[in-house]
């Protein structure tokens, strides 16, 4: 069992506010592993460091055994280390199939040329409309973005993500705002991608975690309080303890 | 595809029937007899072409610089200072004046790019400022009074004299930014650039080392205002630090804002209407009682003024941005 | 070099740098409350000169001339607010930069038809004319004023910010606007009260300025350049910032124009140490800003965003 993510004792404050506090985990090659915790316990925070967005005060971050604490996003993401947005961060004014052919073009170069119509570049557009295909959008390849409904909006966001050809996903609340019938396709979508791609998932949604992850994570104001499988943190004293007052949420 | 009939959008009308416009502008001055007609369409032209470099930069790629008269400025001077010191060849002014222009375009582009909001509209500014002063300063070569031209720069083959033959000389630089423009932004390097303005973050995360490329499109860009700056200096036969005030960055904006950020056409509209407003009201007597008409063609500029604050809070995405762009209807 | 010749171009530098203050303090806020970029703030430094100098000149009275340079500035400034900035609050800064260069030029013209394309000249009123000591030397009393007076509205708006209920609004604005409208705060006024306060002080500096500057049109413009180096500087939203960021351009500008070419003197010919001190101590203010950001990106005192 290889171990793609490493952390270990990352530590960030923010003018005297301990945001993770020595925090370690470990996700394991082609698992999905859910990151859960009460509001403020600081998830988006460490994923931030994660995908290098901000640099943590101390500790490090192991990424298919290269150390990458000190690189900076872009080259995190070209070495397939990929995240996805709790707020839907795209392009409003392309068209879905534009945005996802960004995403294809991040990994594949060329990036001077200048006079070819990507539209009439299959090196392009093949991968943009199979990552469509992937997570159901393919209809709505030639809307504008700025004209799509959130949870479609949501989908693409995934699709990009995918495009990238990642060896790990970080998914912040990619079921966020969902109707129910979206969370459903939604989960649905990453059941397929179980496996084949690494997952670091941070959800509120409950039922979707217990549903599809293999391994879960609680954190509770910046630290990893229990790690194990959806059973072993659904029984748990200490995590019963940390979710004091939304106990609603352990279904 | 379901169906291939193909209704012309506005926006192809509005620019088929600018660009034949300025295909035939010569031949309609010829029969009328008005050489004016030529000379104004020719400064009309130059500016579109500084209004498209900016629009590279500013339109596409979302990189605000108020300081783009710059480059404008170092063309107009590298064929003035040129012409000074002996040097005639219209070639060698322009190759002097675009190794200038993209050397500066290297050193201020990165330190700029690093800034963003106003501290980047501030130091876009303040470089145009420097070269602006450091021109006032150099007698030599004319300080505040600026430099003339003793003749235009000689093309071997080409009569520059004849102001048809300049006029068609603006024209196919032009057209060939225009058409360079339009592959450009369709091709990966253009979709790059416009990825970061429409979400820098996003592009950052989607593993692009975006600096090199905005740097590229930036340095672009002031290579363009310089050919146009040098073929302004060429027209009037003068170069002048006034080409370097931040009110002429600014009427370049204007021009491209208006005009419609981030389409080919855009700034050529927007040239063309800021200058046709110039143009009518400060010379034409629009047969308005009393003293008004005198009083408008003194005061222009306040008209000028209140048409962009107007057009600004009307218009959200310039005169020519706002045509539909569709072609194919089923 | 005298001794006497450093400590008056310190003097000025400082009265320069008082004036700036004026102008930088209101412009800051703008930006950093409202996000909006008002280039015409200028415009509103030569109005507040143009309005002092017309009154003056018709009433002789200095109290008209005051009352009329800092509440004609308001009004102007409040016109403008509701009639066009507040289109554009919520736009892009480009556009906002296109609608404001839009009415420099129209304000440029307007005073051209009303007072003429030349100069008017205004006078030190009687009672500030004259010379004071300082550290020995004379140094006029009207210049000696607007420090004093500067400084004084430089205190009043520190005990306007930090020590009123109005002030927390503005300092809650400049790091986290978003916010205060969440907080039900009536933004629109707050946004108006803002505005008006800038041009009132813009107003003021230029009434100020009337008497010992040229009153021509287009006189705002290298004030404003000046002032947005300030501000971007010292921190945008940063009053504070633009207190030291204006007393740093305005000694730098003005000492460095007056002993840079002394300086250059010393290693090399004269003509060409004029020329050169010259040119650079034209672009030095900007060399320092570009030094600044270079090493805070932020400004000398950036305001934390909550």
């Amino acid at each position: 069992m290889n171990t793609i993510l490493d952390v270990c004792g990352l530590v960030k404050n923010f003018r005297g506010i301990v945001a993770t506090d020595n925090a370690s985990i470990g996700i394991r090659d082609g698992e999905l592993h859910a990151l859960i915790g009460p509001n403020g316990a600081g998830k988006s925070t460490l994923v931030n460091q994660i995908s290098g967005e901000i640099r943590p005060d101390a500790g490090s971050i192991l990424f298919q055994g290269h150390d990458v604490t000190q690189w900076p996003a872009w080259r995190r993401a070209q070495e397939g280390l990929v995240r996805s947005y709790q707020i839907t961060s795209v392009f409003n004014e392309f068209t879905a199939l534009d945005n996802v052919m960004l995403a294809v073009q991040a990994r594949s170069g060329r990036n001077f040329a200048s006079w070819r119509n990507v539209s009439h570049d299959p090196a392009l557009t093949a991968p943009a409309m199979d990552a469509l295909e992937l997570v159901g959008l393919e209809g709505e390849a030639c809307v504008q973005v700025s004209e799509m409904a959130h949870g479609a909006r949501r989908q693409l966001e995934l699709a990009m993500a995918i495009a990238l050809q990642p060896k790990l996903m970080l998914l912040d609340e990619p079921l966020a705002g969902m109707s129910q019938a979206e969370s459903e396709s939604m989960t649905a979508l990453l059941q397929r991608l179980k496996g084949k791609i690494s997952i670091l998932l941070i959800e509120h949604d409950m039922q979707a975690v217990f549903a599809l992850a293999d391994r879960v994570t609680v954190l509770v104001a910046g630290r990893p309080v229990a790690t194990g499988t959806p059973d072993e943190i659904r029984t748990s004293k200490e995590v019963q303890d940390a979710y004091l007052g939304e106990p609603e949420d352990m279904i | 595809m379901v169906n291939n009939t193909y209704y012309p959008s506005a926006r192809s009308v509005v620019s088929v029937v600018l660009l034949l416009g300025f295909l035939l502008v010569p031949f309609v001055a010829g029969m009328t007899g008005e050489g004016y007609y030529i000379t104004f369409t020719t400064r009309v032209m130059i500016m579109a072409l500084a209004a498209s470099g900016l629009n590279i930069a500013l339109g596409y790629g979302g990189m605000i610089s108020l300081g783009h008269a710059l480059y404008l400025g170092i063309g107009a001077y590298a064929a003035g200072i040129c012409a000074f010191h002996g040097i005639h060849n219209g070639w060698a002014q322009l190759a002097i004046g675009l190794a200038a222009g993209g050397a500066v375009a290297c050193v201020i582009g990165p330190i700029c790019l690093r800034t963003s909001g106003m501290a980047f509209i501030m130091i876009t500014l303040a470089f145009a400022q420097m070269l602006y002063f450091l021109i006032v300063t150099l007698d030599d070569y004319g300080g505040d009074d600026g430099l003339s031209l003793t003749a235009r720069s000689t093309l071997p083959g080409l009569d520059v004299n004849n102001s048809t033959v300049f006029y068609y000389i603006a024209f196919a630089a032009l057209m060939l930014t225009l058409f360079f423009t339009a592959r450009m932004m369709n091709a990966r390097f253009g979709r790059l650039i416009q990825g970061c303005k429409s979400n820098h973050r996003r592009m950052v995360t989607l593993g692009f080392a975006t600096l090199r490329y905005r740097l590229a499109a930036y340095v672009l860009s002031a290579l363009v205002c310089v050919v146009a700056g040098f073929l302004l200096a060429n027209l009037v036969r003068f170069a002048s630090p006034s080409y370097l005030t931040w009110m002429v960055s600014g009427e370049l904006m204007v021009m491209v804002i208006l005009g419609g950020m981030g389409t080919v056409m855009g700034p050529v509209v927007g040239a063309v209407v800021i200058l046709l407003i110039e143009e009518i009201f400060s010379n034409v007597s629009l047969g308005l009682p009393g003293n008004l008409d005198s009083l408008v063609n003194n005061h222009w500029t306040a008209i000028l003024g209140v048409f962009i604050v107007i057009a600004t809070m009307s218009v959200k995405r310039g005169i020519y941005g706002s045509l539909p762009a569709g072609g194919r209807k089923p | 070099m005298s001794l006497s010749l450093v400590i008056l171009q310190l003097m000025n530098g400082l009265q320069f740098g008082v004036l700036l203050f004026l102008l930088s303090a209101g412009l800051t806020l703008v930006l950093g409350i409202m996000n909006f970029v008002n280039l015409m703030h200028g415009s509103l430094f030569m109005l507040g000169a143009y309005f002092s100098a017309a009154v003056l000149g018709a009433t002789g009275s200095f109290a008209q001339a005051i009352a009329a340079g800092v509440l004609g500035t308001l009004a102007v400034g409040l016109i403008l607010e509701r009639l066009v900035f507040r289109k554009l609050y919520a736009r892009d800064h480009m556009y906002q930069v296109l609608a404001t260069i839009g009415l420099i030029l129209f304000f440029n013209e307007a005073v051209r038809v009303i007072w003429g394309s030349g100069s008017i000249s205004t006078a030190v009123p009687e009672f500030l004319r004259g010379a004071v000591a300082i550290f020995g030397l004379p140094y006029p009393v009207y210049r000696f004023a607007i420090i004093v007076a500067g400084l004084l509205v430089g205190l009043g708006l520190y005990l306007l910010i930090h020590r009123t209920r109005v002030g927390i609004l503005i300092r809650a604005g400049a790091s986290n606007a978003a916010m205060i409208a969440a907080l039900g705060i009536n933004i629109r006024l707050l946004n108006t009260a803002v505005i008006g306060l800038g041009a009132a002080l813009a107003g003021l500096a230029g009434l100020m300025a009337a008497p010992i500057s040229s009153v021509q049109s287009g006189m705002g413009e290298p004030i404003l350049i000046m002032t947005l180096v300030v501000i971007v500087t010292g921190g945008i939203g940063s009053v504070r910032g633009a207190f030291y960021g204006a007393l740093i351009v305005g000694l730098v500008d003005t000492t460095g124009r007056v002993f840079l070419p002394v300086l250059l003197r010393s290693f090399m010919e004269p003509l060409k140490a004029q020329t050169l001190g010259a040119a650079v101590a034209s672009v030095l203010i900007y060399l320092v800003m570009a030094a600044v950001l270079a090493l805070k990106p932020q400004g000398l005192f950036p305001v934390r965003h909550g």
